[in-house]
């Protein structure tokens, strides 16, 4: 299963044959290396386009050279849901790391969602999530102190890994630099490395290289205020589910 | 006067493919108006959507420790939370940021269209695609700009949504935000607004005396601002914006 179904299944209840049908429209999945564009600025986008393996993030080059990280793409997520929608991309994504990513034919997506309508209510789900996702993130980049964000923003990917098989919640691996880290949460690397060293110091998190392991998830989460109730998790609860 | 059915039926029609016996039934829908004053939340239940006929609202979120994050900014024709058609919990709530007029339409007789046509969720998705396009430039405002541009951004994108919303430029806007307000917004304290306020309009680039905003040349506050309308999809270039 790719790991788009997978993450689906948590928007929607999937049969086996709709996850077939859905993995079958996964074409020309390819390498792109770290810090290639994915898709450019202003590119027309016919198709939609998937990330398979590795990070990537949205990013905007702001004037006086600074770079805004807008969000993170990782396995299973789409890169432009919503560019498809309006037909333009008004910003960049490039891999962070080094990639797989794939297409979806635009007019084969759109057949399968006419003809399965759980489908087309789990592709519905994938693009409010990721709306709900920004406006978490400005709540946590307007407001939060530098350790919550910082600490707020491994939640949130720890959690969105998990659900792809690609985390527990004991360890992730968090392939950032403390550069991407900044520019995606406003403040300087210098600052960052400061905050890690707090996180690691209240034993929040414990750094090995590129990975993280958190001896008491729990207290990590309730340290930064994270209520995952904004990634509208868990087909099955009747309360965030779809509507219908 | 804006109309509640009206502003429904020119939503669902933007995606293209709505036919005319669903124009009529969504022509047709019970709806009801509700006046509010400032600073009262709008919090229908689940089960209604609310469309914004007259005044501003906000969509925020407030934090643990009491913190407020403004999300979003609505003005009259927008409908804040068509999401909730497809997704039954919301994880904004509204606040009136001015005298509001407000219409209620109950969302299951929205949702019922959408076993037979496509054209109202292709609608839906539509406007929520819109406001992901601004609540990422808004995460990169934050993130990325200085405190003199956020603020100069957030009040470019205003006036050029009021702008494509009347089909007009005006000289001056009505613009209802506190200095509060728009340090939620934009992430920035209250005197931090204040401040900025001041050095913005001592090098002219624009006036805000009691709600009342005047740009004297929108060319120079978009340059100050980093602002490009095409995140908006509106026709801004047609209202003199670059």
């Amino acid at each position: 299963m790719t790991p788009m179904s997978r993450k689906l299944q948590h928007g929607n209840v999937l049969t086996a044959q709709d996850v077939a049908a859905l993995d079958g429209l996964v074409v020309n999945a390819r390498s792109v290396n770290a810090r290639e564009n994915i898709v450019f600025d202003s590119q027309a986008t016919r198709d939609v386009r998937l990330v398979l393996e590795g990070f990537a993030c949205r990013y905007k080059m702001m004037p006086g050279g600074r770079r805004a990280i807008m969000a993170y793409l990782l396995p299973g997520d789409f890169c432009d849901l919503h560019a498809c929608i309006l037909g333009c991309m008004d910003h960049a994504i490039a891999a962070v790391t080094t990639c797989v990513v794939a297409d979806l034919p635009q007019d084969q997506l759109d057949a399968v969602m006419r003809k399965e309508p759980r489908i087309a209510r789990a592709l519905w789900w994938a693009t409010l999530v990721d709306e709900a996702i920004l406006r978490e993130w400005l709540a946590n980049v307007g407001q939060r102190p530098s350790d919550r964000k910082l600490a707020h923003l491994i939640c949130e990917l720890r959690l969105r890994l998990e659900i792809v098989g690609l985390a527990t919640s004991s360890y992730m691996r968090l392939p950032l630099t403390q550069e991407e880290l900044g520019d995606t949460l406003g403040i300087s690397s210098v600052h960052i490395n400061r905050v890690f060293q707090q996180l690691r110091q209240a034993n929040l998190v414990i750094t090995h290289g590129r990975g993280l392991s958190f001896p008491d998830l729990m207290r990590l989460e309730h340290f930064c205020d994270f209520n995952s109730d904004y990634l509208h998790l868990g087909s099955a609860c009747s309360e965030t589910a779809i509507a219908f | 006067l804006l109309v509640t059915n009206d502003i429904l039926l020119s939503i669902f029609s933007k995606a293209g493919g709505l036919d005319e016996r669903d124009a009529a039934a969504i022509a047709d829908l019970p709806s009801r108006e509700i006046l509010f004053r400032r600073d009262m939340d709008v919090s229908p239940d689940i089960e209604t959507v609310f469309v914004l006929l007259e005044g501003w609202v906000c969509g925020y979120k407030l934090l643990g420790d009491g913190e407020r994050q403004i999300c979003s900014i609505h003005i009259a024709g927008d409908v804040p939370d068509l999401r909730r058609l497809l997704l039954m919990s919301s994880d904004l709530e509204y606040r009136t940021l001015s005298h509001c007029r407000i219409g209620l339409v109950p969302a299951q007789l929205l949702r019922d269209f959408f076993s037979r046509s496509a054209a109202i969720p292709r609608a839906v998705l539509r406007e929520v695609s819109i406001s992901a396009g601004i609540a990422e430039e808004w995460v990169a405002n934050i993130g990325g700009r200085r405190a003199i541009s956020r603020v100069a951004h957030l009040l470019c994108e205003l006036v050029c949504r009021l702008d494509a919303a009347r089909g007009t430029q005006q000289s001056t806007y009505a613009i209802p935000l506190t200095q509060t307000d728009l340090g939620d917004a934009t992430g920035l304290s209250t005197v931090h607004v204040n401040r900025v306020l001041q050095e913005l309009r001592s090098r002219r680039l624009l006036e805000l005396n009691s709600g009342q905003l005047s740009i004297p040349d929108r060319q120079r506050l978009a340059e100050v601002a980093g602002f490009n309308h095409r995140y908006l999809h509106v026709a801004g270039a047609a209202l003199g914006w670059r």
